[in-house]
Protein backbone atom coordinates (compact mmCIF):
# COMPACT_ATOMS: atom_id res chain seq x y z
CA UNK A 1 0.00 0.00 0.00
CA UNK A 2 1.21 3.33 -0.85
CA UNK A 3 2.17 5.12 2.17
CA UNK A 4 3.28 8.48 0.24
CA UNK A 5 0.60 11.33 0.96
CA UNK A 6 1.99 12.84 -2.38
CA UNK A 7 3.42 11.43 -5.20
CA UNK A 8 4.77 13.18 -8.35
CA UNK A 9 6.49 11.43 -11.24
CA UNK A 10 8.25 12.78 -13.57
CA UNK A 11 6.20 15.98 -14.20
CA UNK A 12 6.59 18.47 -17.05
CA UNK A 13 4.80 21.80 -17.60
CA UNK A 14 5.45 24.51 -19.97
CA UNK A 15 3.97 28.08 -20.56
CA UNK A 16 4.70 28.87 -23.42
CA UNK A 17 8.65 28.54 -24.19
CA UNK A 18 8.94 29.09 -20.55
CA UNK A 19 9.82 25.07 -18.48
CA UNK A 20 8.27 25.74 -15.29
CA UNK A 21 8.24 21.98 -14.39
CA UNK A 22 11.15 19.52 -16.22
CA UNK A 23 10.44 15.91 -14.84
CA UNK A 24 9.83 16.74 -11.11
CA UNK A 25 9.56 14.03 -9.18
CA UNK A 26 8.95 13.85 -5.67
CA UNK A 27 7.31 11.47 -2.73
CA UNK A 28 6.44 13.22 0.34
CA UNK A 29 5.96 11.11 3.34
CA UNK A 30 3.43 11.86 6.52
CA UNK A 31 5.63 14.83 8.13
CA UNK A 32 5.97 18.59 7.06
CA UNK A 33 7.75 18.89 4.40
CA UNK A 34 9.19 22.43 3.12
CA UNK A 35 10.00 23.12 -0.64
CA UNK A 36 12.82 25.90 -1.08
CA UNK A 37 14.22 27.36 -3.98
CA UNK A 38 15.02 30.60 -6.10
CA UNK A 39 12.13 32.80 -7.75
CA UNK A 40 10.98 31.50 -10.84
CA UNK A 41 12.06 27.67 -9.61
CA UNK A 42 8.65 26.28 -10.38
CA UNK A 43 7.14 25.98 -6.34
CA UNK A 44 3.81 27.66 -7.14
CA UNK A 45 3.57 25.77 -10.39
CA UNK A 46 3.96 22.75 -8.47
CA UNK A 47 1.71 23.83 -6.11
CA UNK A 48 -1.67 24.49 -8.85
CA UNK A 49 -0.56 21.32 -10.23
CA UNK A 50 -1.29 19.56 -6.94
CA UNK A 51 -4.82 21.40 -6.80
CA UNK A 52 -5.78 20.46 -10.13
CA UNK A 53 -5.61 23.77 -10.80
CA UNK A 54 -2.92 23.47 -14.20
CA UNK A 55 -2.99 20.51 -16.10
CA UNK A 56 0.88 18.85 -16.84
CA UNK A 57 2.19 18.02 -20.34
CA UNK A 58 2.87 14.73 -19.35
CA UNK A 59 3.62 12.65 -16.06
CA UNK A 60 1.36 12.18 -13.25
CA UNK A 61 0.72 13.94 -9.92
CA UNK A 62 -1.47 11.68 -6.81
CA UNK A 63 -2.64 13.20 -3.45
CA UNK A 64 -3.69 10.42 -1.39
CA UNK A 65 -3.28 7.85 -4.28
CA UNK A 66 -5.97 10.17 -6.30
CA UNK A 67 -4.80 11.80 -10.14
CA UNK A 68 -5.02 15.33 -9.65
CA UNK A 69 -5.79 16.27 -13.09
CA UNK A 70 -8.06 13.80 -13.62
CA UNK A 71 -11.03 16.10 -12.72
CA UNK A 72 -12.09 13.94 -9.89
CA UNK A 73 -12.07 16.00 -6.34
CA UNK A 74 -12.10 13.29 -4.10
CA UNK A 75 -8.89 14.43 -3.17
CA UNK A 76 -10.00 18.60 -2.59
CA UNK A 77 -11.89 17.26 0.39
CA UNK A 78 -9.18 15.92 2.27
CA UNK A 79 -6.76 18.66 1.60
CA UNK A 80 -6.58 22.19 2.92
CA UNK A 81 -5.09 25.05 0.96
CA UNK A 82 -3.36 28.45 1.55
CA UNK A 83 -2.62 30.41 -1.51
CA UNK A 84 0.46 33.17 -1.55
CA UNK A 85 -2.32 35.69 -1.99
CA UNK A 86 -5.40 34.83 -0.87
CA UNK A 87 -8.98 35.75 -1.13
CA UNK A 88 -11.08 36.71 1.45
CA UNK A 89 -14.51 38.62 1.12
CA UNK A 90 -13.90 41.99 2.61
CA UNK A 91 -17.73 42.17 3.98
CA UNK A 92 -17.49 39.06 5.80
CA UNK A 93 -16.56 38.99 9.16
CA UNK A 94 -14.01 35.72 10.38
CA UNK A 95 -16.99 34.02 11.88
CA UNK A 96 -19.23 34.22 8.77
CA UNK A 97 -16.54 32.86 6.39
CA UNK A 98 -15.31 30.00 8.00
CA UNK A 99 -18.60 28.77 8.81
CA UNK A 100 -19.55 28.71 4.74
CA UNK A 101 -16.02 27.27 4.42
CA UNK A 102 -16.55 24.93 6.96
CA UNK A 103 -19.92 23.38 5.76
CA UNK A 104 -17.90 22.71 2.57
CA UNK A 105 -16.26 19.76 3.88
CA UNK A 106 -18.33 16.89 5.12
CA UNK A 107 -16.25 17.08 8.39
CA UNK A 108 -15.05 20.00 9.86
CA UNK A 109 -13.86 21.83 13.51
CA UNK A 110 -16.10 24.06 15.15
CA UNK A 111 -16.08 27.78 13.90
CA UNK A 112 -15.57 28.66 17.63
CA UNK A 113 -12.81 26.33 18.46
CA UNK A 114 -11.16 27.12 15.25
CA UNK A 115 -11.33 30.60 15.73
CA UNK A 116 -9.99 30.37 19.20
CA UNK A 117 -6.96 27.82 17.42
CA UNK A 118 -5.60 30.53 15.57
CA UNK A 119 -6.10 33.34 17.77
CA UNK A 120 -8.67 35.00 16.64
CA UNK A 121 -11.64 34.96 18.70
CA UNK A 122 -11.68 38.73 19.85
CA UNK A 123 -12.00 39.54 16.27
CA UNK A 124 -14.73 36.74 14.83
CA UNK A 125 -16.90 39.32 14.18
CA UNK A 126 -15.15 41.66 13.11
CA UNK A 127 -15.28 42.40 8.74
CA UNK A 128 -12.24 41.16 7.23
CA UNK A 129 -10.98 44.34 5.61
CA UNK A 130 -10.59 45.48 9.12
CA UNK A 131 -8.24 43.00 9.84
CA UNK A 132 -4.33 43.17 10.11
CA UNK A 133 -2.21 41.38 7.51
CA UNK A 134 -1.15 38.92 10.45
CA UNK A 135 -5.03 38.13 11.49
CA UNK A 136 -6.03 37.24 7.56
CA UNK A 137 -2.59 35.34 6.98
CA UNK A 138 -4.29 33.58 10.77
CA UNK A 139 -7.55 33.45 9.12
CA UNK A 140 -6.33 31.95 5.62
CA UNK A 141 -4.79 28.92 8.08
CA UNK A 142 -7.89 28.55 9.78
CA UNK A 143 -9.68 28.46 6.61
CA UNK A 144 -6.90 25.90 4.88
CA UNK A 145 -7.65 23.78 8.52
CA UNK A 146 -11.06 24.26 9.27
CA UNK A 147 -12.73 20.84 7.30
CA UNK A 148 -10.13 18.12 8.61
CA UNK A 149 -8.02 17.96 6.40
CA UNK A 150 -5.34 15.07 6.35
CA UNK A 151 -2.72 16.85 3.92
CA UNK A 152 -2.30 21.12 3.75
CA UNK A 153 -0.25 23.02 1.28
CA UNK A 154 0.87 26.48 2.40
CA UNK A 155 2.47 28.66 -0.27
CA UNK A 156 4.33 31.58 1.55
CA UNK A 157 2.53 31.29 4.68
CA UNK A 158 4.52 33.37 6.49
CA UNK A 159 4.88 36.66 4.21
CA UNK A 160 4.12 40.11 5.22
CA UNK A 161 4.43 39.13 8.89
CA UNK A 162 6.63 40.25 11.58
CA UNK A 163 9.01 38.29 13.39
CA UNK A 164 6.00 37.94 15.49
CA UNK A 165 3.87 36.88 13.98
CA UNK A 166 5.91 34.46 11.88
CA UNK A 167 6.56 32.72 15.45
CA UNK A 168 2.75 32.30 15.94
CA UNK A 169 2.30 30.86 12.33
CA UNK A 170 5.03 28.06 13.01
CA UNK A 171 4.19 27.10 16.20
CA UNK A 172 0.56 26.80 15.15
CA UNK A 173 1.83 24.61 12.45
CA UNK A 174 4.09 22.36 14.66
CA UNK A 175 0.91 22.24 17.41
CA UNK A 176 -1.40 20.89 15.11
CA UNK A 177 0.83 17.96 13.25
CA UNK A 178 1.99 16.93 16.86
CA UNK A 179 -2.45 17.15 17.87
CA UNK A 180 -3.94 16.15 14.61
CA UNK A 181 -1.10 14.42 12.76
CA UNK A 182 -1.86 16.61 9.76
CA UNK A 183 0.95 16.53 7.17
CA UNK A 184 2.18 20.01 5.82
CA UNK A 185 3.71 20.95 2.59
CA UNK A 186 5.48 24.05 2.69
CA UNK A 187 7.24 26.72 0.80
CA UNK A 188 9.17 29.68 1.74
CA UNK A 189 11.82 31.81 1.05
CA UNK A 190 12.48 32.38 4.53
CA UNK A 191 14.85 29.30 5.48
CA UNK A 192 15.51 29.65 9.10
CA UNK A 193 12.14 29.51 9.51
CA UNK A 194 11.94 26.06 7.41
CA UNK A 195 14.74 24.76 9.49
CA UNK A 196 13.47 24.72 12.20
CA UNK A 197 10.10 23.97 11.36
CA UNK A 198 10.62 21.29 8.65
CA UNK A 199 11.10 17.87 9.09
CA UNK A 200 11.97 17.46 5.30
CA UNK A 201 13.54 19.56 3.09
CA UNK A 202 13.20 19.23 -0.62
CA UNK A 203 15.02 22.10 -3.14
CA UNK A 204 13.85 23.28 -6.39
CA UNK A 205 15.69 24.41 -8.79
CA UNK A 206 14.62 25.09 -12.75
CA UNK A 207 11.72 22.98 -12.01
CA UNK A 208 13.52 20.38 -11.13
CA UNK A 209 14.01 18.63 -7.51
CA UNK A 210 17.75 18.97 -6.55
CA UNK A 211 17.90 17.16 -3.31
CA UNK A 212 15.54 16.22 -0.67
CA UNK A 213 16.17 15.10 2.87
CA UNK A 214 16.12 15.72 6.67
CA UNK A 215 17.65 19.24 7.26
CA UNK A 216 20.76 17.35 8.90
CA UNK A 217 21.20 15.42 6.20
CA UNK A 218 21.23 18.16 3.88
CA UNK A 219 23.26 20.43 5.81
CA UNK A 220 25.86 18.23 6.48
CA UNK A 221 26.35 16.83 3.17
CA UNK A 222 26.69 20.51 1.66
CA UNK A 223 28.50 22.58 3.74
CA UNK A 224 31.26 20.14 5.25
CA UNK A 225 33.90 22.28 3.36
CA UNK A 226 32.05 25.81 3.84
CA UNK A 227 33.69 27.88 6.67
CA UNK A 228 32.98 31.31 8.02
CA UNK A 229 36.26 33.66 8.69
CA UNK A 230 36.46 36.39 10.94
CA UNK A 231 38.83 38.85 10.38
CA UNK A 232 39.56 43.25 10.85
CA UNK A 233 38.85 43.66 6.99
CA UNK A 234 36.56 40.95 4.99
CA UNK A 235 36.76 42.86 1.61
CA UNK A 236 40.29 43.09 1.61
CA UNK A 237 40.56 39.43 2.97
CA UNK A 238 38.26 38.58 0.23
CA UNK A 239 40.63 39.79 -2.46
CA UNK A 240 43.83 37.58 -1.23
CA UNK A 241 41.44 34.06 -0.96
CA UNK A 242 40.07 34.59 -4.14
CA UNK A 243 43.95 33.68 -5.76
CA UNK A 244 43.98 30.90 -3.45
CA UNK A 245 43.03 27.63 -5.75
CA UNK A 246 42.68 25.68 -2.71
CA UNK A 247 39.16 28.11 -1.67
CA UNK A 248 36.62 27.43 -4.70
CA UNK A 249 34.30 30.17 -3.43
CA UNK A 250 34.23 33.24 -1.61
CA UNK A 251 31.13 35.31 -0.10
CA UNK A 252 31.84 38.60 2.25
CA UNK A 253 29.43 37.85 5.05
CA UNK A 254 29.27 41.35 6.59
CA UNK A 255 32.29 43.95 6.96
CA UNK A 256 34.27 41.29 9.31
CA UNK A 257 33.28 37.48 7.74
CA UNK A 258 33.87 35.86 4.37
CA UNK A 259 31.96 32.75 4.33
CA UNK A 260 34.49 30.27 1.98
CA UNK A 261 34.97 26.73 0.56
CA UNK A 262 37.72 24.90 0.18
CA UNK A 263 38.45 21.72 -1.33
CA UNK A 264 38.40 18.59 1.02
CA UNK A 265 41.96 18.11 0.82
CA UNK A 266 42.87 21.87 2.36
CA UNK A 267 40.63 21.50 5.37
CA UNK A 268 43.66 19.71 7.16
CA UNK A 269 45.92 22.93 7.12
CA UNK A 270 43.01 25.67 7.02
CA UNK A 271 43.93 27.42 10.03
CA UNK A 272 47.48 27.93 9.03
CA UNK A 273 47.24 29.04 6.11
CA UNK A 274 44.38 31.46 6.65
CA UNK A 275 46.79 32.84 9.45
CA UNK A 276 49.35 33.41 7.07
CA UNK A 277 47.54 34.81 4.28
CA UNK A 278 45.98 37.31 6.61
CA UNK A 279 49.17 38.37 8.06
CA UNK A 280 51.02 38.77 4.46
CA UNK A 281 47.71 41.21 4.12
CA UNK A 282 48.21 43.32 7.41
CA UNK A 283 44.77 41.75 8.55
CA UNK A 284 43.62 40.48 11.78
CA UNK A 285 42.43 37.01 11.58
CA UNK A 286 40.26 36.33 14.68
CA UNK A 287 39.63 32.65 13.90
CA UNK A 288 37.08 30.57 11.81
CA UNK A 289 34.16 28.04 12.20
CA UNK A 290 32.10 25.78 10.33
CA UNK A 291 29.32 27.18 8.49
CA UNK A 292 26.21 24.65 8.84
CA UNK A 293 22.66 26.12 7.79
CA UNK A 294 20.30 25.72 6.01
CA UNK A 295 20.91 29.27 3.83
CA UNK A 296 24.63 28.26 3.11
CA UNK A 297 23.49 24.55 2.06
CA UNK A 298 20.97 26.40 -0.25
CA UNK A 299 23.43 29.18 -1.31
CA UNK A 300 25.80 26.08 -2.15
CA UNK A 301 23.32 24.07 -4.32
CA UNK A 302 22.16 27.51 -6.07
CA UNK A 303 25.32 28.48 -7.25
CA UNK A 304 26.34 25.10 -8.76
CA UNK A 305 22.93 24.71 -10.72
CA UNK B 1 -21.21 29.83 -0.67
CA UNK B 2 -22.49 33.26 0.54
CA UNK B 3 -20.89 36.00 -0.95
CA UNK B 4 -22.15 39.70 -0.55
CA UNK B 5 -24.01 41.09 -3.42
CA UNK B 6 -24.89 44.73 -3.19
CA UNK B 7 -26.04 45.93 -0.17
CA UNK B 8 -29.93 46.09 1.05
CA UNK B 9 -29.66 49.71 0.56
CA UNK B 10 -28.24 49.16 -2.64
CA UNK B 11 -30.61 47.03 -3.83
CA UNK B 12 -33.75 49.13 -2.95
CA UNK B 13 -32.28 51.75 -4.85
CA UNK B 14 -32.41 49.56 -7.70
CA UNK B 15 -35.90 48.99 -7.40
CA UNK B 16 -36.89 52.35 -6.62
CA UNK B 17 -35.28 53.24 -9.72
CA UNK B 18 -36.10 50.53 -12.02
CA UNK B 19 -39.94 51.15 -10.87
CA UNK B 20 -39.09 55.02 -11.74
CA UNK B 21 -37.66 54.54 -14.82
CA UNK B 22 -40.45 51.78 -15.92
CA UNK B 23 -43.61 54.99 -15.50
CA UNK B 24 -41.50 56.77 -18.33
CA UNK B 25 -44.02 57.57 -21.06
CA UNK B 26 -47.10 55.59 -18.89
CA UNK B 27 -48.75 59.77 -19.05
CA UNK B 28 -48.42 59.66 -22.85
CA UNK B 29 -49.45 56.29 -23.74
CA UNK B 30 -50.85 54.26 -20.51
CA UNK B 31 -52.73 56.52 -18.96
CA UNK B 32 -55.11 57.72 -22.05
CA UNK B 33 -57.99 56.08 -21.77
CA UNK B 34 -59.92 55.84 -24.82
CA UNK B 35 -64.06 55.35 -25.03
CA UNK B 36 -66.18 54.92 -27.97
CA UNK B 37 -68.31 58.63 -29.24
CA UNK B 38 -71.51 58.98 -27.54
CA UNK B 39 -70.71 56.34 -24.81
CA UNK B 40 -72.92 56.90 -21.63
CA UNK B 41 -70.89 57.37 -18.78
CA UNK B 42 -73.83 57.04 -16.22
CA UNK B 43 -74.25 53.16 -17.60
CA UNK B 44 -71.23 50.67 -16.59
CA UNK B 45 -70.92 49.21 -19.90
CA UNK B 46 -68.05 46.37 -21.36
CA UNK B 47 -66.75 49.35 -23.23
CA UNK B 48 -65.51 50.86 -20.18
CA UNK B 49 -63.98 47.89 -18.68
CA UNK B 50 -62.31 46.91 -21.75
CA UNK B 51 -60.75 50.36 -22.13
CA UNK B 52 -59.44 50.02 -18.59
CA UNK B 53 -57.58 46.61 -19.85
CA UNK B 54 -56.28 47.83 -22.60
CA UNK B 55 -55.07 50.95 -20.87
CA UNK B 56 -53.35 48.70 -18.15
CA UNK B 57 -52.26 46.23 -20.48
CA UNK B 58 -50.27 49.07 -22.59
CA UNK B 59 -48.99 50.39 -19.18
CA UNK B 60 -47.67 46.55 -18.30
CA UNK B 61 -46.28 46.47 -21.36
CA UNK B 62 -44.57 49.91 -21.35
CA UNK B 63 -43.62 49.58 -17.68
CA UNK B 64 -41.78 46.17 -18.85
CA UNK B 65 -40.22 47.32 -21.60
CA UNK B 66 -38.46 50.46 -20.15
CA UNK B 67 -37.04 48.09 -17.21
CA UNK B 68 -35.49 45.76 -19.95
CA UNK B 69 -33.32 48.94 -21.37
CA UNK B 70 -32.00 48.57 -17.91
CA UNK B 71 -31.08 44.84 -18.00
CA UNK B 72 -29.65 45.57 -21.54
CA UNK B 73 -26.83 47.23 -19.62
CA UNK B 74 -26.57 46.02 -16.43
CA UNK B 75 -26.37 41.90 -16.85
CA UNK B 76 -22.90 42.72 -18.87
CA UNK B 77 -21.44 44.94 -16.08
CA UNK B 78 -22.43 42.88 -12.98
CA UNK B 79 -21.06 39.59 -14.49
CA UNK B 80 -18.29 41.57 -15.43
CA UNK B 81 -17.32 42.92 -11.92
CA UNK B 82 -18.59 39.85 -10.00
CA UNK B 83 -17.34 37.19 -12.14
CA UNK B 84 -15.01 38.10 -14.35
CA UNK B 85 -13.00 40.07 -12.08
CA UNK B 86 -12.80 37.56 -9.69
CA UNK B 87 -10.32 35.50 -11.99
CA UNK B 88 -7.59 38.37 -11.43
CA UNK B 89 -8.38 39.09 -7.63
CA UNK B 90 -7.73 35.53 -6.63
CA UNK B 91 -11.20 34.76 -5.46
CA UNK B 92 -11.48 32.19 -8.58
CA UNK B 93 -8.68 30.09 -7.48
CA UNK B 94 -9.44 30.17 -3.86
CA UNK B 95 -13.01 28.94 -4.65
CA UNK B 96 -11.78 26.07 -7.13
CA UNK B 97 -9.69 25.29 -4.46
CA UNK B 98 -12.62 24.07 -2.29
CA UNK B 99 -14.29 20.66 -2.65
CA UNK B 100 -17.28 22.72 -4.47
CA UNK B 101 -16.59 21.41 -8.59
CA UNK B 102 -16.51 24.08 -11.06
CA UNK B 103 -19.73 23.14 -12.88
CA UNK B 104 -21.54 23.56 -9.46
CA UNK B 105 -19.81 26.81 -8.80
CA UNK B 106 -20.60 28.62 -12.44
CA UNK B 107 -24.03 27.60 -11.91
CA UNK B 108 -24.43 29.20 -8.45
CA UNK B 109 -22.74 32.24 -10.10
CA UNK B 110 -25.06 32.20 -13.40
CA UNK B 111 -27.87 31.73 -10.94
CA UNK B 112 -27.17 34.34 -8.40
CA UNK B 113 -26.77 37.09 -11.13
CA UNK B 114 -30.33 35.84 -12.89
CA UNK B 115 -32.13 35.40 -9.68
CA UNK B 116 -31.08 39.15 -8.91
CA UNK B 117 -31.45 40.78 -12.37
CA UNK B 118 -34.91 38.86 -13.01
CA UNK B 119 -36.12 39.63 -9.12
CA UNK B 120 -35.38 43.28 -9.54
CA UNK B 121 -37.10 44.33 -13.16
CA UNK B 122 -40.15 42.07 -12.24
CA UNK B 123 -40.42 43.83 -9.00
CA UNK B 124 -39.52 47.04 -10.37
CA UNK B 125 -41.91 47.25 -12.99
CA UNK B 126 -44.57 45.44 -10.72
CA UNK B 127 -44.35 48.29 -8.56
CA UNK B 128 -44.44 51.03 -10.78
CA UNK B 129 -47.50 49.59 -11.99
CA UNK B 130 -49.01 48.94 -8.56
CA UNK B 131 -48.33 52.64 -7.87
CA UNK B 132 -50.63 53.78 -10.74
CA UNK B 133 -52.80 50.99 -11.46
CA UNK B 134 -54.04 49.62 -7.64
CA UNK B 135 -56.32 46.48 -7.83
CA UNK B 136 -56.27 46.18 -12.02
CA UNK B 137 -53.10 44.53 -13.08
CA UNK B 138 -54.00 41.64 -15.33
CA UNK B 139 -51.78 38.56 -13.94
CA UNK B 140 -52.56 37.05 -17.72
CA UNK B 141 -50.68 39.95 -18.78
CA UNK B 142 -48.17 40.27 -16.74
CA UNK B 143 -47.28 36.59 -17.10
CA UNK B 144 -47.16 37.11 -20.69
CA UNK B 145 -44.58 39.59 -20.24
CA UNK B 146 -42.82 38.31 -17.49
CA UNK B 147 -41.88 34.69 -18.44
CA UNK B 148 -40.58 36.46 -21.71
CA UNK B 149 -38.78 38.97 -19.83
CA UNK B 150 -37.32 36.09 -17.43
CA UNK B 151 -36.42 34.14 -20.72
CA UNK B 152 -34.57 37.13 -22.45
CA UNK B 153 -32.46 37.82 -18.96
CA UNK B 154 -31.54 34.06 -18.64
CA UNK B 155 -29.80 33.54 -22.48
CA UNK B 156 -28.22 37.72 -21.99
CA UNK B 157 -27.12 36.41 -18.22
CA UNK B 158 -25.33 32.39 -19.35
CA UNK B 159 -24.15 34.45 -23.20
CA UNK B 160 -22.19 36.92 -21.22
CA UNK B 161 -21.25 34.54 -18.67
CA UNK B 162 -19.86 32.45 -21.56
CA UNK B 163 -17.48 35.64 -22.61
CA UNK B 164 -16.27 36.17 -19.20
CA UNK B 165 -15.37 32.60 -18.85
CA UNK B 166 -13.44 32.64 -22.53
CA UNK B 167 -12.12 36.22 -21.99
CA UNK B 168 -11.94 36.07 -18.18
CA UNK B 169 -11.68 39.76 -18.57
CA UNK B 170 -13.79 42.34 -16.94
CA UNK B 171 -13.50 45.25 -19.36
CA UNK B 172 -13.82 42.85 -22.45
CA UNK B 173 -17.27 40.78 -20.83
CA UNK B 174 -18.53 44.21 -20.00
CA UNK B 175 -17.81 45.73 -23.69
CA UNK B 176 -18.50 42.88 -25.35
CA UNK B 177 -21.52 41.80 -23.55
CA UNK B 178 -23.20 45.36 -23.67
CA UNK B 179 -21.60 45.22 -27.59
CA UNK B 180 -23.62 42.06 -28.64
CA UNK B 181 -26.84 42.81 -26.41
CA UNK B 182 -27.46 46.42 -27.05
CA UNK B 183 -26.18 46.31 -30.43
CA UNK B 184 -28.35 43.89 -32.03
CA UNK B 185 -31.34 45.45 -30.08
CA UNK B 186 -30.34 48.89 -31.80
CA UNK B 187 -30.50 47.21 -35.24
CA UNK B 188 -34.04 46.13 -34.76
CA UNK B 189 -35.69 49.58 -35.49
CA UNK B 190 -34.35 49.56 -39.16
CA UNK B 191 -35.40 45.92 -40.12
CA UNK B 192 -31.98 44.75 -40.65
CA UNK B 193 -32.29 42.23 -38.91
CA UNK B 194 -34.83 39.38 -39.89
CA UNK B 195 -38.00 39.36 -37.04
CA UNK B 196 -37.49 35.60 -36.55
CA UNK B 197 -34.13 36.16 -35.26
CA UNK B 198 -34.98 39.21 -32.88
CA UNK B 199 -37.70 37.55 -31.23
CA UNK B 200 -35.45 34.36 -30.87
CA UNK B 201 -32.75 36.63 -28.80
CA UNK B 202 -35.48 38.85 -27.65
CA UNK B 203 -38.67 36.70 -26.65
CA UNK B 204 -39.80 39.87 -24.78
CA UNK B 205 -40.18 42.16 -27.81
CA UNK B 206 -42.39 39.34 -29.65
CA UNK B 207 -44.31 39.51 -26.51
CA UNK B 208 -44.34 43.33 -26.09
CA UNK B 209 -45.63 43.41 -29.80
CA UNK B 210 -48.21 40.21 -29.11
CA UNK B 211 -49.44 41.90 -25.65
CA UNK B 212 -49.54 45.66 -26.69
CA UNK B 213 -49.43 46.20 -30.76
CA UNK B 214 -51.47 48.94 -31.59
CA UNK B 215 -51.97 52.14 -29.33
CA UNK B 216 -53.40 55.73 -30.64
CA UNK B 217 -50.53 58.30 -31.45
CA UNK B 218 -46.89 57.93 -31.06
CA UNK B 219 -45.76 54.76 -30.01
CA UNK B 220 -42.79 53.27 -28.30
CA UNK B 221 -43.51 49.97 -30.04
CA UNK B 222 -43.70 51.14 -33.48
CA UNK B 223 -41.13 49.77 -35.03
CA UNK B 224 -41.64 46.39 -34.02
CA UNK B 225 -43.87 44.07 -36.08
CA UNK B 226 -47.06 42.29 -36.05
CA UNK B 227 -46.91 38.94 -33.67
CA UNK B 228 -48.88 36.02 -32.85
CA UNK B 229 -48.68 33.90 -29.72
CA UNK B 230 -46.84 31.00 -31.66
CA UNK B 231 -43.85 33.63 -32.33
CA UNK B 232 -43.73 34.49 -28.61
CA UNK B 233 -43.71 30.73 -28.25
CA UNK B 234 -41.35 30.00 -30.99
CA UNK B 235 -39.35 33.18 -29.83
CA UNK B 236 -39.04 32.13 -26.09
CA UNK B 237 -38.26 27.96 -27.06
CA UNK B 238 -35.28 29.47 -29.06
CA UNK B 239 -33.63 31.33 -26.67
CA UNK B 240 -34.34 28.89 -24.09
CA UNK B 241 -32.17 26.61 -26.02
CA UNK B 242 -29.65 29.09 -26.61
CA UNK B 243 -29.17 29.89 -23.01
CA UNK B 244 -28.94 26.19 -22.02
CA UNK B 245 -26.84 25.75 -24.81
CA UNK B 246 -24.44 28.78 -23.19
CA UNK B 247 -24.59 27.19 -19.99
CA UNK B 248 -23.52 24.29 -20.83
CA UNK B 249 -20.51 25.34 -23.24
CA UNK B 250 -19.59 27.84 -20.20
CA UNK B 251 -19.39 24.81 -17.59
CA UNK B 252 -17.58 22.66 -20.33
CA UNK B 253 -14.61 25.39 -20.72
CA UNK B 254 -14.56 26.47 -16.97
CA UNK B 255 -14.11 22.61 -16.47
CA UNK B 256 -11.26 22.84 -18.41
CA UNK B 257 -9.51 26.58 -17.41
CA UNK B 258 -6.10 27.24 -16.37
CA UNK B 259 -6.51 29.09 -12.53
Amino acid sequence: MNSFVISINDITKSFGNVKALDGLSLDMEPGILGLIGPNGAGKTTLLRVLLGLIRVDSGSAKIFGSNTSSGSKDFLGRIGVLHENPYFPPLMTPHQYLTDVGFLYPQRIRTDEMLEKVGLSEAADRKIRNLSAGMKRRLGLAQALIGRPELVLLDEPTSNLDIVGRDQVLRLIAEIHQEEQVSFLITSHILSEMEKACHQIAVIVKGKIVEKGSVDELVEKHTQCRFRVMSSDSFKLEKILKAEDCITDVVVDGSKSVIIEVVPDCVENLESRLEALASDAGIKFYGYENTGTLEDMFRRLIGHE
Amino acid sequence: MSYPFPTIIGLLSLFIYIASVSLQGLPDHGMQLYLPIGWDPVVMTDELAAAIRTMTTRASALSIVNSFHIVLLLIPLLIAFNFALSFGNGQIRTLVSYPIGRGKLLLVKSGLVFILIATTVTVGAITGLIFYYPFSIDVVVLGQLLIPLWITVFLMTTSCMFIAVLSRSAPITAVGGIGLWVGIYIMIPGQSIPPFLAYSLYPILAAINFVAPESPGPSPFSYLWTTSMTDVLYGCGIALALGILFLYFSIMVFRRLEV
